[in-house]
């Protein structure tokens, strides 16, 4: 198959999916899809920090993992306590920058 | 042009900035896998701009290398894209879209630029949302551009690990939209499910697999336990 034709092929699939969560009418939800909603974007970030954090072959590296759980703790709590979020992103790439760096 | 001059929308661009140095190790890797692919340097721009979801991307251009068929190749787009399906959903309960801006914001819906509107709370608008898009397609598009043109001159940037950036920006997202404990175990729950998914093999259905099934535990636990109404906060 011609390489044009499968890229508008596969931009078409992806925009369908893009756009089927927009185009199907449920304005009169039931509760307890209400209440689904809710939790889907906390289902999603969760699937996707974890998987990132446990992949090959950083993984095996304990100080680097380690380095990389403090950085998000400390983000987190930033995050938590100040609502910047720009900010917490940069206190903790710094942070787990200056953690490779000095300690690693 | 109404739309440019909005607070929220430069608000919404502004935000996703912190992730544009995520996509710089990203396009390279996507370059070279393209250019393996035999793809030329038109395409590959073009195919950033049409398709717009470097995860697939990669895959696709990896499935170019190895000669798959069209169908196992628009299957796995479709198993990689569906979860966005979610996201619709999610965004139409709460904001209220023209029709144009339906088409339009569902063009580059993206993770990243949803998670930061709903993390918004309160103050979550079309605007917001419009601006994060635009600023993550400018970001995956420029760096696409900036990898063809100087990749060379960048050397190995692995070693600096912005990849991380990513994770830390969803955790950081994750924090500010946990409120109730119901919320907190919904998360728990998702993390192990997520690296079970991941160990065994899973892949890329690993979001749509954790986003489906997780909330029906959050669901559940509503049902037992009566919760007091949490005020909504923002970014």
């Amino acid at each position: 198959m011609d390489v044009f034709v499968l890229m508008i092929l596969v931009a078409g699939v992806v925009y369908a999916c893009r756009a089927s969560g927009f185009v199907l009418n449920l304005q009169h939800t039931p509760a307890w899809m209400e209440q689904y909603l809710h939790y889907v974007p906390i289902a999603v970030f969760s699937a996707l920090v974890a998987p990132a954090l446990i992949r090959e072959p950083d993984i095996l590296d304990f100080k680097l993992t380690a380095f990389k759980l403090v950085a998000l703790g400390v983000a987190g709590v930033f995050v938590w306590r100040t609502r910047r979020f720009g900010v917490a992103i940069i206190v903790g790439m710094v942070l787990f920058w200056a953690l490779t760096l000095i300690v690693g | 042009m109404k739309l440019l001059q909005s607070p929220a929308f430069r608000r919404g661009f502004m935000a996703v900035t912190p992730l544009w140095v995520s996509a710089l190790p990203v396009a390279l890797a996507y370059i070279i896998q393209a250019r393996n692919a035999g793809l030329n340097p038109f395409q590959i721009q073009l195919m950033s701009a049409m398709v717009y979801h470097s995860p697939i991307q990669l895959v696709v251009t990896q499935f170019l290398v190895d000669n798959a068929a069209a169908l196992t190749i628009l299957a796995t787009v479709l198993m990689m894209a569906v979860h966005h399906l979610l996201y619709g959903l999610s965004l139409t309960r709460t904001l209220s879209f023209g029709r144009r801006e339906r088409f339009v914001a569902a063009y580059s819906l993206t993770d990243a630029a949803y998670g930061l509107t709903i993390a918004q709370g309160a103050n979550m608008s079309v605007p917001f949302l419009l601006g994060a898009e635009l600023g993550i397609f400018v970001g995956w598009n420029g760096a696409t551009a900036v990898a063809q043109i100087f990749g060379g001159l960048f050397g190995d940037l692995s070693r600096l690990h912005l990849d991380f950036v990513v994770p830390l920006t969803f955790f950081a997202l994750l924090v500010t939209i946990v409120r109730k404990r119901t919320d907190l175990v919904v998360a728990l729950c998702a993390v192990t499910l997520s690296v079970i998914c991941v160990k065994i093999g899973l892949g890329s259905v690993t979001v749509l697999a954790v986003g489906l099934t997780c909330p029906l535990v959050g669901v559940a636990l509503s049902r037992r336990v009566p919760t007091v109404p949490q005020p909504e906060g923002g970014v």
